[in-house]
């Protein structure tokens, strides 16, 4: 918002988790009374992903607390579409990967108030590749279990 | 450059580095108002080498002086934000501060942008301090307005963005008696600003703010808070500018030794894989273009943290990947493996060195930041460097063209190819699935 606010004539994304975007979404609010028109692009999960992603891979797949229904099993509390309608946004949603280069097409082509895109991915994605906490980078993983298989050297 | 004396009011003024004229398209001022002090930016093309507003240095600047005029607290506030060149606010008003919301409605120079919690208050006034370089504003009342914004500030204070937030705060004679909507948010932000003032008195407004944008938006950039009490925002005072500003102990470094830039190119020229490491201090130094150039003439291959994403484009050939926890394999690799690390604008956060004790085995170090708190914190530097990157870079590329063609020569362009082909993509693809049956090169020069 701040950005779009100092560089009106550029294209600003925001792109958010379903966690952090519920941390200020209202904001939304701000954007269209001002004439701030932002792009969100909601990267669902359903999930406090990062915190997931450690308790799948240290804490044997035990979820405490890491669950937020925004779109698994269809659950979605809030509905981001719904939501960016309630707020006078324009609400999109994309849940199969063909759809994606439509939706930004579309995104891209509404300037008159902010856009918010609910793209809908699985819970259980992971982030790679990733180094394990306190280990050295050499150990860095691709996969789950995966080290890149390095070429033999000197 | 002469001032303009006819239909244009002219401030000069001259910082610690350069002389930066700042015009205004309003007519010259008979008296002092909000809406005739307002001071458009730095035109592009003026003498300033910084994108940044000029801000006073210490001591009393040289500029066309303001009628003096008998204004309150309140008004002496906006007086001073249009002042500085201040375009936009953001904040949510409250009893504390709300003396300051009456002058700050017929601003013409100032725009309010009304938020709907304090926290998005200061993250937007981050979000426009980072894309543009200039300070960020925000404002709040006293007690849970304030508090509200703790945790803009502590992230402006780690990524070290250049905002100001100016609190409202309860009378001055009721601090300290849990008075209504009272926090000490001095005590509360003195950990996570690099400056802090609680003013009581209406006449230290003016240098209070002027201090404020100087720290805020000089040396390491970095967050700032005012907290004015609401009877000094209600009383009586008399605004002058530019006010005398003071602080004997703040003497950022600009201007990095030229020994040690000459010291960094020469191991440049004799190490077989050396690696740029950039962080967000290019960004806020604005140096994009002058690291874009450094890259270009010696050929050597860059990462860019999650804070200096798009210093160079993501897809430019020399351009390994972001590093750290979750970056790129080859970027990764490409600093474990290299034998010097050119570390411009960032501080070996432990999300890409990882454990600190195996990261980088190899690797000499120069380090570049305009913090000195930061060189040789997590990782010695064999060349300290302390300086505005921005002048730095510059330097380092005049010392640069031997580096450029030894490195040229080192580099075989056939390697970056394969780092980059697709038949590769474990090395530089993200996340893709499976790693059985891919073979990853790691980044290796000269062979």
């Amino acid at each position: 918002m701040g950005a779009k606010v100092a560089e009106p004539h550029r294209t600003v994304w925001a792109i958010d988790g379903d966690g952090c975007f519920q941390m200020t979404n209202q904001e939304l609010a701000t954007c269209v009374i001002n004439d701030i028109p932002i792009k969100v692009a909601i990267i669902n999960n359903s999930s406090l992903g990062m915190v997931r992603q450690w308790q799948t891979l240290f804490y044997n797949e035990r979820y405490s607390n890491t669950d937020l229904h925004t779109s698994h099993n269809s659950v979605r509390i809030p509905d981001f579409v719904k939501l960016a309608d309630a707020y006078g946004c324009a609400g999109l949603r994309v849940e199969q990967p063909g759809d994606v280069d439509a939706a930004i097409q579309q995104a891209l082509a509404i300037n008159d108030r902010p856009v918010v895109i609910d793209f809908v991915v699985q819970r259980d994605a992971m982030v790679w590749p990733m180094v394990p906490a306190g280990v050295s980078n050499d150990k860095i993983l691709i996969a789950r279990g995966g080290a890149p298989l390095w070429e033999r050297e000197d | 450059m002469e001032p303009h004396e006819t239909d244009r009011h002219t401030a000069v003024i001259r910082t610690e580095r350069e002389v930066v004229t700042i015009v205004t398209d309003s007519p010259t001022p008979t008296k002092a108002s909000p809406a005739s002090l307002a001071h458009a930016r730095p035109r592009p093309g003026a003498p300033a080498a910084s994108a940044q507003p000029a801000q006073p240095s210490a001591g009393s600047v040289g500029q066309a002086p303001v009628t003096p005029q008998h204004v309150t607290g309140a008004q002496s506030l906006v007086l001073s934000l249009e002042a500085m060149g201040v375009d936009t606010v953001f904040g949510i008003p409250g009893g504390a501060i709300l003396p300051a919301y009456d002058p700050l409605m017929d601003s013409t120079s100032v725009r309010h942008i009304l938020v709907r919690h304090e926290q998005g208050a200061g993250h937007a006034a981050e979000g426009y301090a980072a894309a543009t370089g200039r300070v960020g504003v925000c404002m709040a009342t006293s007690g849970p307005g304030a508090t509200n914004l703790v945790t803009p500030i502590a992230d402006a204070y780690m990524d070290s963005v250049p905002i100001v937030a100016i609190t409202g705060q309860v009378p001055s004679g009721s601090i300290g008696t849990d008075a209504f909507q009272e926090a000490d948010i001095r005590g509360i932000t003195m950990p996570i600003t690099k400056h802090n003032y609680l003013v009581t008195n209406p006449d230290e407004i003016p240098r209070a703010i002027a201090e404020a944008f100087h720290l805020a938006g000089t040396g390491r950039p970095g967050p700032v808070l005012v907290d004015i009490s609401k009877d000094a925002l209600v009383g009586q005072t008399t605004f002058s500018w530019p006010p005398q500003i003071d602080l004997p102990g703040y003497r950022p470094v600009a201007r990095p030794h030229g020994k040690q830039i000459r010291e960094a190119a020469r191991l440049m020229a004799a190490a077989e894989r050396p690696i740029f490491y950039i962080g967000g201090g290019v960004i806020r130094a604005r140096a994009a273009d002058q690291l874009r150039a450094l890259v270009e003439l010696t050929q050597i291959p860059l990462v860019t943290t999650l804070m200096a994403r798009g210093a160079v484009p993501d897809n430019h050939p020399l351009h390994l990947g972001m590093p750290g926890m979750h970056g790129s394999v080859a970027a990764v690799t490409g600093l474990q493996k290299s034998d010097l690390i050119i570390a411009l604008g960032a501080r070996f956060d432990d999300r890409v060195t990882g454990q600190l004790s195996t990261f980088a085995p190899h690797a000499k170090v120069i380090h570049a930041d305009i913090d000195p708190a930061e060189i040789s914190k997590n990782r010695v530097a064999d060349v300290p460097i302390v300086g505005e990157p921005r002048g730095d870079l510059c330097r380092r590329r005049r010392a640069a063209p031997d580096v450029g063609r030894a490195v040229r020569g080192v580099l075989p362009p056939q390697l970056m190819d394969q780092l980059r082909g697709p038949g590769h993509d474990g090395l530089l693809g993200a996340g893709r699935d499976g790693c059985q049956g891919r073979r990853a090169a790691p980044h290796r020069v000269g062979h």
